[in-house]
């Protein structure tokens, strides 16, 4: 009979490669000092702003595109750029064309899209963009910088972190309306209980995926897919 | 960080890298990924050197952080394939396993582990083939160490229903 042990160390192989500790280290290092930074400049936007720079994109590598004018009424895409991947998730057409049709509508930062459909065309329909007001979450989106993090990893921290405030920000005209803005301002925070009501809220349609954007002087620097809701 | 801690942050991370890239490989199936998980949880305890050399078993604590990496990793990527079958069911790059070119016994092995649920999977793998023990095991996953002997039990028999031979297990 086999050993156990001796069929997982088969299972295994063998991990030639040694450990990279100068790397290790210079991540290690790096995520600490975003922490600080992040810690010091309690609610100050800078430190998501300052992550959005040479954001690494899980499975698909940093993407850049240029945005364009909205295809329609409530209709927002992304124009094809050529600094766009060319192979993995993020070079599917399908899976690109995440934006505003006025970009100055996205803050500067992660934003957390949710989209509500996919067009014939490939473009998304936006339903609403929120980002955290969440010091420790947006401590996190600085730690995304070094890679440590994926835009994945900082949804999901502000989905499952009861004390995450996530804020919502109103799209172009024509958008659908957010609830939870009874008097139609410019943002209201919403807690995670208050958004799991709204995407639950007799909408089918508005439990899909939600991707992060990350934004910076109004130009879309980063895409990916955080996951479904 | 000074030489000191340095000197012995280096001799832990080559003395857990080893058996951090194979618990990985066993627990998420892809070595290419679990060299990168790998790398990821040594970069956590370069982090928190400081606390992390005063436990009493680093090596558990580093090997708990890559199981927890590796079930994030799981997570992520059954929601993107999930998103890119409803968009037309393109494959992702990197989607193939980079363990294509190894011998079939060895992917064979892989597959029956990587069938297990969750939690048969990592008990398994943290017992037998990281060497932890019960207790270990058992507080690497938050649970009672009753509970690792009993997964690693249940995991056992889905290895031999599986169409692996009979297996022994030494350190029970």
């Amino acid at each position: 009979m086999p050993d156990i042990s001796d069929l997982l160390k088969a299972g295994a192989g063998d991990p030639l490669a040694p450990p990279d500790l100068d790397r290790a280290v210079r991540r290690g290092a790096q995520r600490t000092r975003n922490r600080l930074v992040a810690q010091a400049a309690v609610g100050s936007s800078v430190v998501v702003v300052a992550a959005v720079a040479g954001l690494s994109l899980a499975g698909g590598g940093t993407s850049k595109a240029q945005v364009g004018p909205g295809s329609g009424l409530g209709q927002t895409r992304l124009l094809p750029d050529d600094s766009l991947p060319t192979s993995g998730p993020s070079a599917d057409p399908r899976l690109q064309p995440v934006a505003a049709a006025d970009p100055s509508q996205l803050p500067d930062g992660f934003n957390f899209v949710l989209v509500r459909s996919v067009q014939p065309d490939g473009s998304l329909v936006v339903d609403k963009v929120t980002r955290t007001t969440d010091v420790t979450a947006q401590g996190k989106c600085a730690q995304a910088q070094d890679g440590s993090y994926s835009p994945a990893d900082v949804f999901s921290f502000c989905w499952s972190n009861q004390n995450a405030k996530l804020r919502t920000v109103p799209l172009a005209s024509g958008v659908t309306t957010v609830p939870f803005q009874p008097d139609g301002g410019p943002r209201e925070d919403l807690s995670r209980d208050d958004l799991g009501r709204l995407l639950t809220s007799g909408n089918d349609l508005l439990k899909t995926e939600v991707y992060v954007v990350a934004v910076s002087h109004n130009t879309v620097e980063s895409i990916a897919l955080a996951g479904n809701v | 960080m000074d030489s000191r801690d340095r000197e012995e942050l280096a001799v832990f991370c080559a003395r857990e890298h080893r058996r951090l890239v194979g618990t990985l490989t066993l627990h998420c199936g892809d070595p290419g990924v679990a060299a990168e998980l790998a790398q990821e949880a040594l970069a956590r305890a370069c982090q928190h050197w400081g606390s992390v050399r005063e436990m009493n078993a680093p090596g558990a604590w580093v090997h708990r952080v890559a199981i927890n990496l590796s079930s994030s990793y799981y997570r992520r990527r059954k929601a993107e394939r999930s998103a890119t079958e409803r968009f037309g069911g393109r494959r992702q790059l990197g989607e193939e396993a980079s363990d294509a070119v190894e011998p079939a016994e060895v992917l064979a092995v892989r597959r029956a582990v990587a069938a297990l649920p969750s939690r048969q999977r990592t008990a398994l793998v943290l017992r037998y083939y990281s060497d932890l023990s019960v207790e270990q095991t058992a507080e690497a996953m938050g649970c009672r160490p009753g509970t690792v002997k009993s997964l690693t039990s249940q995991a056992m028999a889905g290895l031999r229903a599986s169409g692996l031979a009979d297996l022994e297990e030494t350190h029970a």
